[in-house]
């Protein structure tokens, strides 16, 4: 049953991670119980508010009747609930105004109380309140009731009532006005379809420079979401004239003077940049030079002497104790991290990347350098550390480090980032921005696998400058060579479609079983079935979405593990499931990206909990971490960066996520065998396209 | 400028300088101190010499000023000069103390307003922390 209610807030429990649970009394006094979900009201109510609220009324077998909030919006308190709302609120605390002014208040204006209020008009109150009191109470009035307008405008206008928070905290003054006087503020948040309109609703003409300006930026944002950081003049021409639905280009070159005029975009040689992404370019390629020029009077070394026979000490103990051979190549890229400030470290999955870094700690070790290493993913992140034996972290807790003002500006660490080819270019920006002035960084990745997802391009462009140091690693170490794998990804890396025989039950190598969609999973069943004995076996997927997207593939084989098993009530788990972690929880020290498999299901009547091994730990994850994991016996062949697996199924068909890049990526996961089951052409025509990471227009260049 | 406008140390000097008046006046008319069981009779002085009675018990120069007239029986109200330099050096530490009291008092309404400055520069970083997460998140530009 739909139920809409005003009601004054009684009591509010938020929950961990957004969202609130929460009571009311509506104007007949009837107590009501809501549930909101984090997606659903974008602050936990306060108590004393008035919130007008929509949802479904279902019963809960321990709580009775309870609203899931739909829609929740605060609402202005008007008559003898301003009273209240003085009392309960907050933001009125310590001004002073208990029961007996509260009631003074409302004795001497009554319901003009509002109006007083709304209209600022401290001078008014100075009968019941001191003139410092009044201006406060004005004050904070205008404070908490703004949000309630602001919310008012975001509906009126159609956009997203979570949004409001957001508004709120960029323009927390006058934050109305600001929206009114130009509305293509908006533009910040929302598409330029929803922004226009309500500007348009708002009086605003079709040749208004403010509408002009905001058309330019909306083609260039548009842009951005295809990952483009630069659009040629032509094509930006031609997009504001549709963007502004004119129809000649003589108004779109007048938008784009006026937006150049007013600083809003950056015009380079090779086109027009949105002025974000710009200044973020401008920002990474400047700090790269100046680490690689080297800060006047810093040691660039790591050794200040003697550095040839350190470093040929450092590869003798290592080839010694391991029972290795660094090859040439390897040497080579040594020498480039203990003597360049910089260094970019390429090399396809298997070819020693982990060997050279292995030495590097240990050269940096003697020369007590503190070293940095980390990786995008969790999952990335627990293999470097594994490998090399050392800690190293995801990116993100690395920046959170600096936030703490953990890292030492004077020092000279040195960095290292490995899967660096997933960076994009806001996470480069927060990484060049953070680290100290004489960091030396190594960047290691290979630029044949995944683009990032994010937009702009910075290794893939580093690993093919002349003015970088930089490496590549060629010959394969990790997969045997029988294995067909490393010969078939390096005819991928130079586009060429390799021989790939049919399935033929467990073996070594790459094979194609041609399938439709609707036969897939068919397919991935009977695979699975000659490998049952094998272990280890991951299914990879191009996307969530569709026949042989991960969801589908998830859900049909769930429901086929766990015909008989205990079940996870009102969630789609069972014992025995491989679940991934989706979120990075540094206490638990959980990533995003971690795999593992639920063991078992503890606890009843609601109050469920999982017990799961996850990166090898057993963790317990209770029911607010529940949209924390999801099925794993599919993952996307993104989440599966930085981790290998015995075999490999990749269902392959036309996405327009499909290129070379993501069929080498999900060929290199598999280190014995790899079954790509799907459309032949797709895969044909993806591997000889040039990837997508080519075409990306960029200004960034170094 | 009225008294009551005057500062403590002022009206210090003040007094300090009536009493001396007062005592000289009493030598040139080579008359005695008004005296009680041998004692200053303070009630006496204090009408005679315009000054309040309490000044007699609580200012140091005043009592030193008597207890000299006395001393000297009556014969010369000039302080010697090792008692001019103690008094000299109380004045100093006196001017010095008042000009660390207003030193003070400028630090703190400066210190007042710097705390209100860092509240909205910490606000205003709140803010730009929050414009700079926009912006890297979608690359778009947050208007100010």
């Amino acid at each position: 049953m739909t139920i809409s209610a005003t009601v004054t807030i009684s009591s509010v429990h938020p929950g961990p991670s957004g969202g609130a649970i929460f009571s009311g009394r509506d104007p007949a006094g009837t107590l009501l119980r809501f549930v909101a979900d984090r997606d659903r009201i974008w602050r936990a109510p306060v108590v004393g508010e008035v919130w007008s609220l929509e949802g479904e009324s279902r019963s809960h077998p321990r709580y009775g009747d309870q609203v899931y909030v739909h829609r929740a919006t605060p609402v202005e308190p008007a008559g003898r609930l301003i009273v209240n709302f003085m009392l309960r609120h907050p933001a009125f605390d310590g001004l002073g105004i208990g029961k007996a002014k509260a009631a003074r208040l409302w004795t001497e204006f009554g319901p003009d109380l509002h109006v007083v209020l709304s209209k600022g008009d401290a001078a008014k109150l100075s009968g019941v309140l001191s003139g410092d009191s009044a201006q406060k109470l004005v004050d904070a009035w205008r404070s908490v009731t703004e949000e309630a307008r602001v919310v008012s405008f975001l509906d009126e206008h159609g956009f997203d009532l979570l949004l409001a928070n957001k508004v709120r905290a960029v323009w927390p003054e006058s934050t109305l006005a600001k929206l009114s006087d130009n509305p293509y503020r908006m533009l910040a948040f929302a598409n330029w379809e929803k922004v226009d309109r309500a500007a348009r609703s708002l009086g605003v003409t079709e040749h208004d420079p403010r509408r002009q300006v905001a058309a330019v930026e909306a083609f260039l944002y548009r842009r951005l979401d295809s990952k483009h950081t630069l659009t040629p003049r032509a094509m930006l021409l031609d997009g504001v004239r549709h963007q502004m639905q004119t129809r000649g280009l003589d108004g779109s070159s007048a938008a784009v003077e006026q937006a150049r005029n007013e600083h809003a975009i950056v015009v380079t040689g090779g086109g027009y940049q949105p002025l974000g992404a710009a200044v973020m370019e401008k920002v990474v390629a400047g700090r790269l030079r100046e680490i690689l020029g080297g800060v006047p009077g810093s040691e660039r070394n790591l050794f200040s002497t003697n550095l040839a026979s350190i470093t040929a000490e450092a590869i003798a103990s290592f080839e010694k104790n391991k029972g290795l051979k660094l090859n040439a190549r390897q040497r080579q890229a040594v020498e480039m991290a203990a003597q360049q400030p910089l260094g970019v470290l390429t090399g396809g999955a298997g070819t020693g990347k982990t060997a050279v870094l292995q030495v590097i700690h240990r050269i940096a070790e003697q020369a007590r350098v503190s070293v940095f290493q980390m990786a995008l993913s969790g999952r990335a992140a627990q293999r470097m550390r594994e490998a090399t034996a050392r800690p190293a972290s995801t990116i993100a807790a690395f920046l959170r480090t600096s936030e703490r003002g953990a890292i030492e500006p004077d020092s000279e660490p040195l960095v290292i980032i490995d899967e660096s080819s997933m960076l994009d270019l806001p996470l480069m920006y927060s990484i060049v921005r953070v680290i100290p002035v004489r960091a030396r960084l190594l960047l290691v990745g290979d630029p044949y696998q995944l683009p990032p997802i994010g937009f702009g391009l910075v290794f893939h462009i580093l690993a093919a400058s002349q003015s970088i140091p930089r490496v590549e690693l060629v010959e394969v170490h990790r997969q045997t060579q029988s294995s067909g794998i490393p010969q078939a990804a390096h005819q991928i890396r130079r586009g060429i479609v390799p021989p790939l025989p049919p399935f033929a039950g467990v073996h070594a190598g790459v094979s194609f079983i041609e399938a439709d969609s609707s036969n897939v999973i068919e397919h991935i069943l009977r695979v699975r079935e000659k490998w049952a004995e094998c272990g280890d076996v991951q299914i990879l997927g191009v996307t969530r979405r569709g026949a042989s997207g991960i969801r589908n593939i998830n859900a049909t084989l769930h429901a086929e593990a766990s015909a008989y098993k205990p079940k996870l009530d009102g969630w789609e788990f069972a014992e025995g499931d491989p679940i991934i972690y989706v979120a990075n929880d540094y206490q638990k020290e959980l990533w995003n990206g971690s795999l593992g498999r639920i063991e078992k299901i503890v606890g009843s009547n609601g109050r469920q909990s999982l017990l799961c091994s996850l990166d090898g730990v057993e963790h317990e994850i209770r029911a607010e971490e529940f949209h924390r994991i999801e099925l794993a016996y599919a993952i996307t062949v993104h989440k599966s960066q930085g981790s290998q697996f015995n075999r490999v199924i990749v269902p392959i068909f036309e996405s327009r996520l499909l290129d070379r890049t993501l069929i080498y990526t999900a060929l290199t996961r598999g280190m014995q065998q790899v079954v790509f089951i799907g459309d032949r052409n797709a895969f044909d025509v993806a591997v000889a396209a040039p990837p997508h990471s080519h075409e990306r227009q960029v200004g960034f260049s170094m | 400028m009225s008294t009551n406008r005057l500062s403590g140390r002022e009206r210090g000097e003040q007094n300090l300088a009536k009493v001396r008046e007062y005592l000289a006046g009493l030598k040139a008319a080579n008359e005695p101190l008004p005296l009680d069981d041998g004692r200053p009779n303070i009630t006496a002085i204090s009408e005679a010499s315009g000054v309040l009675r309490n000044v007699f018990y609580t200012n140091a120069g005043v009592k030193r000023l008597l207890a000299l007239f006395m001393g000297s029986g009556g014969e010369s109200t000039e302080p010697p000069a090792r008692v001019l330099h103690a008094e000299r050096q109380l004045e100093i530490k006196d001017r010095r103390i008042l000009q660390l009291e207003q030193q003070l008092a400028g630090t703190k309404a400066e210190s007042e307003e710097l705390r209100k400055r860092l509240t909205a520069a910490l606000q205003m970083l709140d803010r730009y922390r929050v414009i700079e997460e926009e912006v890297l998140k979608t690359g778009r530009r947050v208007i100010p």
